[in-house]
């Protein structure tokens, strides 16, 4: 019983130390671009806030664009996050090729808010989306676009 | 026996365990020193004095009322560790950039920095 035991746990051994390196791999992979984009909703009030005030609140814009007759001020943050698994037989030591399988699943979602003013420096309208709320897997594997 | 189960259950754990980790960072440079905003007066700074402070932007932009000058640089900072199964991959990108706004006669009439470079980390993936 000990022998066969043994000779189990050797198998296993085996195959974990050489055969499962390169075999299976599990990859997650996190990018991650701007600092947070944090909304003061009491500072930006439409019809109110001016440009010098936006701009003491929350600093340098990351992209800056005209739009019409206004100017559009974006402040964004990118987060990228990446699931990969790969199945693969190494056969290169038996046969010139391998067997191999792999799935992978990236997702980018950006906190964006954009604020507009008009030429008098003054705030016509904001939006903010926050990507980064929706779950990893349920936003992936959704049918909406 | 049970001598022989802990070297295998060791040598199953140093092989499971066994990898590598590599750290890496990357910087976009531009000189630009924040502490020379002091110099810079709206509503009187023209374009070209901001220019000779603060050097070539690093994008202009049309704006409806006049233009803008962006002067950005970025830090980026990545972490990969390669276990044998589970591979992790983190990079963590963060920038400095002030940005200025002019009229159209290129008279300064604000401007918005954001210092953020330095708050790139290494790190896993949460």
């Amino acid at each position: 019983m000990d022998f066969r035991i043994n000779s189990l746990f050797v198998s296993i051994m085996v195959l974990v130390s050489v055969l499962l390196p390169g075999c299976i791999t599990y990859q997650i992979s996190k990018y991650v671009e701007g600092d947070e984009v944090i909304v003061p909703k009491e500072k930006l009030v439409v019809g109110k806030t001016t440009l010098e005030e936006a701009l003491s609140v929350l600093g340098a814009p990351d992209k800056v664009a005209k739009v019409g007759l206004e100017n559009l001020l974006v402040y964004e943050r990118a987060l990228l996050y990446r699931n990969r698994i790969k199945v693969g037989i190494p056969l290169s030591q038996v046969a010139r090729g391998s067997l191999s399988m792999a799935g992978y699943g990236t997702l980018v979602r950006y906190d964006s808010l954009a604020l507009f003013f008009n030429t008098e420096g003054i705030l016509s309208h904001k939006t903010f989306a926050e990507g980064s709320s929706h779950p990893y897997f349920k936003t992936l594997f959704s049918d909406k676009q | 026996m049970r001598v022989k189960f802990y070297i295998l259950t060791v040598l199953m754990i140093t092989t499971l365990l066994s990898g590598c980790l590599v750290i890496g960072k990357n910087k976009e440079y531009q000189p630009f020193d924040s502490t020379e905003l002091d110099k810079l007066v709206p509503g009187q700074t023209e374009a070209t004095e901001v220019t000779e402070i603060f050097g070539a932007p690093s994008k202009v932009v049309e704006l409806a009322n006049g233009n803008a000058y962006v002067y950005k640089r970025t830090v980026t900072k990545g972490t990969m560790c390669w276990l044998v199964l589970l591979t992790f991959g983190n990079a963590e990108k963060q920038h400095d950039q002030l940005v200025f706004f002019f009229d159209l006669e290129d008279t300064l009439t604000h401007y918005g920095l954001s210092l953020d470079a330095d708050k790139a980390e290494y790190g896993f993936p949460d």
